[in-house]
């Protein structure tokens, strides 16, 4: 019964694997680093990938494109600036005679690409993420130029990466070898998989159900130099319920701390995600909590949206001292 | 004689064994895939009760939110095709009310095309957001955008106001409620107060009991039995909690954390990936009808989702979790309507896809084609019409035609 779908799963990441194949050799500005396609946008760095949405779904593909079809381009952005400039796009036809050893000086030695210009959107400003979406009607061989200028300078930083789209005759010749090294290499993958996966449903068997525990205590920072005395309330919280938490600063000698600026972040680890909204910490001495006067913060726009292992870290500056906080907790 | 009860003798002492070993293997099938539950899973089934959704949380941001009259005036709002460029499109138009109020459009077909799957409209007060991608903070701020969207009814904000002006029964109606007549009020009033009655409306569609509710009623109280769910809906129940780790998003009394998530769903043809919460994050900080707008009857303390809104990177492509509860005749699913039927949707986690843009949350699952169809099965018994007196779920414009 488990049998077909592990053994298609194994069939998908081969498969998946030969399609990067023709990225292996790196050339131009798009380069192939772990499994992952980087542009190099001069000095600029952003995850490159080209999908076929419709004829081949969620299927990557770093630059070569199996057939001429609808395109969709993605630039992650892994340097911030990108995030606020407009990114130039182009895509030409490759006239160089030089295939995929084309290269920047080579672009610059066509002149004006208008005429050979297949594709140029407008520049984007798109924070995070750049995509567009060009339909190819012909294969053939292709460039795609990648422009942007940083603010308060005049260097354009430029990646120029050939490619081609359609017509792989001879790219069949490797994949009975590669099929079978991507085998190997997909069951020893799906192994580690496996054992991750029972690991975390035994993490879920083990957590606590209906109402959530309470939540309270003290944790003490890494340096050892704060002291953190928290309490939910309400508590113990409710998940999905936006709530908040008292806190107490301590230093190492028990006095209270005010007057201090405290950073709030967070998430599921298990899960690989933050925190849903984004609390913020504010002095809450003289305020009637409690015993949480001197000393007192509290933390706001808390919510926990599903049960499991959390983690809040707590980035602490008073001035004189500093320190960070992690407190872990079973929802 | 003797020789026929010899017979019939044989025949017992064949069939006793084949029986009993028959019995034997079918309640060892039955102790195994949907025997009795565990502590921990009875309370997490417990916690998917209908009975535990909390009575309807107030909306301090929309004054008339309980009054019934303004229920009555967003009642007829709501099917009133009057509302849209062509006069032909009303809310109910896509919002059906056979259809647990959405529809069967991969996008939703307004006086136009638009991008989006429609959403139900069934336990949405208990929503903090509304929309996909979150990008409207209630329930008449959000009512207010199909008017004017150029898809959907199109109508304006001057449209809907002359509407309202130039019908006696509205015009009644609104003044008794908000104590002014639509036409002595900026008309950008009038457009909030028609959201706000619509809200009032909306607010009476809660979830009705299903067959899932009444096993997990039926479990509190000890006296859970099989018949009450098939063994493929109590397996499944038992993956939804466990092994396949729906929960996790899928939680609470109407299936849903009211979260956003990013599950790697392809863009639409055509179409750029959809970057959701990104952009919804954006639109609402921007909108003048949010909660801290001036149009909000709640001070900026009833602000606390919109105060303290998450915006990061992982915001990238996340679409707010949908309710389980009203997935009968609403296919095709997901954001953008691309998968046609819940076995795909299931196929889907199942593979867990690496996302076009941002980052899929969730992780292959590694699940049966048979643990798939009993998943599937358990998402059947989640289905009922809401719990709604009849005459809110009729066009009260057809109830007036009767009546002449």
């Amino acid at each position: 019964m488990r049998g077909t779908p592990i053994s298609l799963l194994a069939l998908a990441s081969v498969l998946g694997g030969l399609l990067f194949v023709p990225a292996a050799w790196p050339h131009g500005g798009v380069v192939e680093e772990d499994d992952v396609c980087i542009i190099n946008i001069g000095v600029l760095k952003a995850h490159f990938k080209i999908y076929l949405p419709r004829d081949r779904g969620q299927v990557q593909f770093c630059e070569d494109l199996p057939l001429a079809g609808e395109s969709v381009f993605v630039m992650e952005y892994l340097h911030p600036a990108l995030n606020t400039v407009p990114v130039d796009f182009r895509v030409i036809r490759n006239t160089t005679g030089l295939g995929r050893f084309a290269e920047f000086r080579d672009i610059e030695g066509l002149g004006d690409l208008d005429p050979l210009t297949v594709f140029h959107p407008p520049p984007q400003r798109s924070p995070g993420v750049y995509t567009t979406l060009h339909r190819f009607e012909t294969p053939g061989d292709y460039i795609g130029i990648v422009r942007t200028t940083l603010p308060g300078s005049d260097t354009v930083h430029t990646a120029v990466f050939p490619f081609k789209v359609g017509g792989h005759r001879w790219s069949w010749l490797p994949l009975p070898v590669l099929a079978l090294l991507g085998l190997q290499w997909a069951w020893r993958r799906l192994g580690r998989h496996g054992k991750r996966r029972l690991a975390t449903v035994a993490l879920v068997v083990s957590m606590g159900a209906g109402a959530a525990p309470a939540q309270a205590g003290t944790a003490t920072g890494q340096a050892g130099r704060i002291e953190l005395e928290y309490a939910s309330d309400p508590n113990p919280p409710v998940i999905n319920r936006m709530h908040d938490w008292t806190l107490r600063l301590r230093d190492r000698d028990g006095q209270p701390l005010d007057e201090c600026d405290v950073a709030v972040s967070g998430g599921m680890p298990a899960h690989d995600h933050g925190l849903p909204t984004q609390p913020r910490v504010r002095p809450a001495a003289g305020e009637d909590s409690g015993d949480m006067t001197e000393g007192g913060y509290r933390l706001e726009g808390l919510r926990f949206h599903m049960p499991g292992a959390w983690v809040l870290q707590f980035d602490i500056d008073c001035g004189a001292v500093h320190d960070t906080v992690a407190v872990a907790l079973e929802l | 004689m003797s020789g026929r009860f010899g017979k019939r003798r044989i025949a017992l002492a064949i069939a006793a064994p084949v029986l009993t070993a028959i019995l034997v293997l079918a309640w060892a099938g039955y102790t195994r895939g949907t025997g009795p539950w565990g502590e921990r899973e009875r309370a997490l089934i417990d916690a998917l009760w209908l009975g535990h959704l909390a009575a309807l949380p107030p909306d301090p941001t929309n004054a008339v939110a309980d009054d019934p009259r303004a229920a009555e005036l967003g009642h007829r709002l709501f099917f009133d095709p009057r509302l849209s460029a062509n006069g032909g499109v009303s809310c109910a138009t896509c919002h059906r009310p056979e259809r647990r109020f959405a529809d069967t459009f991969p996008q939703s077909v307004g006086i136009g095309p638009t991008h989006r799957n429609t959403p139900s409209l069934v336990g949405s007060a208990w929503s903090p957001w509304q929309y996909w991608d979150g990008r409207k903070d209630s329930q008449w701020s959000q009512a207010l955008a199909p008017l004017e969207h150029p898809g959907e009814q199109g109508a304006g904000r001057h449209a809907v106001a002359d509407v309202l002006g130039n019908d006696r029964w509205y015009r009644e109606r609104y003044a008794s409620l908000f104590g002014t007549a639509p036409g002595r009020e900026p008309v950008d009033r009038v457009f909030v107060n028609v959201g706000k009655a619509l809200a009032a409306y909306e607010r009476k569609l809660r979830p009705g009991p299903t067959r899932f509710d009444t096993y997990a009623q039926a479990l509190r109280k000890g006296v859970a039995f099989g018949a009450l769910l098939t063994a493929d809906e109590l397996a499944g129940l038992r993956l939804f909690i466990g092994k396949a780790r729906c929960i996790d998003c899928h939680n609470g009394p109407l299936f849903t954390n009211n979260a956003f998530h990013n599950t790697g769903q392809l863009s639409a043809p055509g179409e750029l990936p959809d970057r959701g919460r990104f952009d919804g994050v954006n639109e609402i900080r921007g909108d003048p009808f949010n909660c801290m707008g001036e149009f909000s009857d709640a001070g900026p303390e009833a602000c606390g989702e919109l105060r303290f809104v998450q915006d990061g990177p992982e915001t990238l492509g996340a679409m707010r979790t949908p309710s389980l509860r009203n997935l009968g005749g609403t296919a095709p699913y997901g954001h953008h309507g691309r998968i046609p039927d819940l076995s795909a949707v299931l196929a889907h986690y199942n593979e867990a896809p690496e996302a076009m843009i941002g980052h899929n949350e969730t992780k292959p699952l590694g699940l049966s084609r048979q643990e798939l169809r009993q998943l599937e099965a358990f998402l059947g018994s989640l289905d009922a019409p809401p719990a709604i007196e009849e005459q809110w779920l009729e066009d009260p414009f057809n109830v007036l035609k009767t009546e002449k």
